[in-house]
């Protein structure tokens, strides 16, 4: 089971190709985890779920539907694997699908913000400013801005992925991801200026 | 507010810690696989439901759509030749053309 857990699934980064889609055990596991083969649906989530959290909890800012979010994740997942011609290509859609989860967990969110049945979700996570940290001043901002302007933003800006691998993650063209992650940024400065 | 720039900030949010423990991983594995099951288990029991209001919605659309049709095809029975005359004139003496 171990022995395909890609390295880069350890951190944040750029949607590098897998080394580990060489092995040929990892196209037979694809071919199981199609088949609804459970033990490798295992090993795939073994393999990927980690980077995966790492995305979604660097768009969100915190952990409060991490699990929710990334359960969602493998279960899309495990449903659409048939698409996925190339094993190289799985973890590029599986930032896809956690992005679409996670855009909809985010318009939930300010949508009971809006209604003020959730006040929590924009408030601070302290209620003491000293015992803040510089990041949440980061996400007070994110948490102002629609999930399309968001999402982009951090995808690129915190994730660090290219433009096209951030547009494709948002399912966008490049022209589009371009310019709302430069609207987020003026609005992200906008709100962090002093 | 925070005085660093965008960018700094950014750097600081990569680097913080995933909350992402071996024992978290395995709960949400465990959550995944019963849900998946669960979905599975309810296919079947999902199709038959749909296809159920399907057939209801189909059967309710002919019901409504065959009383026009039966009206329509329906024929008026004409008097024969003579008898509106023989009508008109047991009208006549009732005195009912009158009173209309």
């Amino acid at each position: 089971m171990t022995a395909i857990v890609s390295p880069h699934g350890l951190g944040p980064g750029a949607l590098a190709p897998e080394a580990d889609c060489a092995v040929p055990g990892v196209v037979a596991l694809f071919a199981r985890a199609r088949g609804g083969d459970k033990r490798a649906f295992t090993e795939l989530y073994t393999a990927h779920a980690r980077y995966i959290a790492g995305v979604v909890y660097r768009i969100a800012g915190n952990d409060r539907d991490l699990d929710d979010i990334v359960q969602e994740t493998f279960i899309d997942a495990i449903a659409g694997i048939a698409q996925i011609e190339e094993p190289r290509a799985l973890r590029a859609w599986l930032v896809t699908v956690a992005v679409r989860r996670t855009r909809r967990v985010l318009g939930i969110r300010r949508r009971r913000a809006f209604f003020g049945l959730l006040l929590r979700d924009h408030s601070a996570p302290s209620s003491n400013p000293k015992d803040r940290e510089p990041v949440d001043f980061l996400y007070d901002a994110l948490d102002k801005l629609s999930p399309d302007l968001r999402i982009p933003w951090a995808l690129h800006h915190i994730e660090h992925l290219s433009l096209p691998e951030t547009a494709e993650a948002c399912e966008v063209s490049l022209a589009t991801v371009k310019r709302r992650i430069v609207e987020a940024d003026q609005r992200i400065q906008k709100r962090l200026a002093p | 507010m925070s005085n660093r720039p965008t960018s700094s900030l950014a750097s600081m949010a990569r680097e913080r810690q995933v909350p992402w423990e071996h024992q978290r991983a395995e709960r949400v594995l465990s959550t995944a696989l019963r849900t998946r099951a669960s979905r599975a288990r309810q296919r079947p029991q999902r199709v038959a439901i749909a296809a159920s209001c399907l057939a209801l919605f189909v059967g309710v659309g002919f019901r409504f759509m065959s009383v026009p049709a039966a009206q329509a095809n329906a024929t008026i029975e004409q008097p024969a030749p003579g008898a509106t005359l023989e009508l008109a004139s047991a009208a006549y003496a009732d005195g009912g053309y009158a009173r209309d």
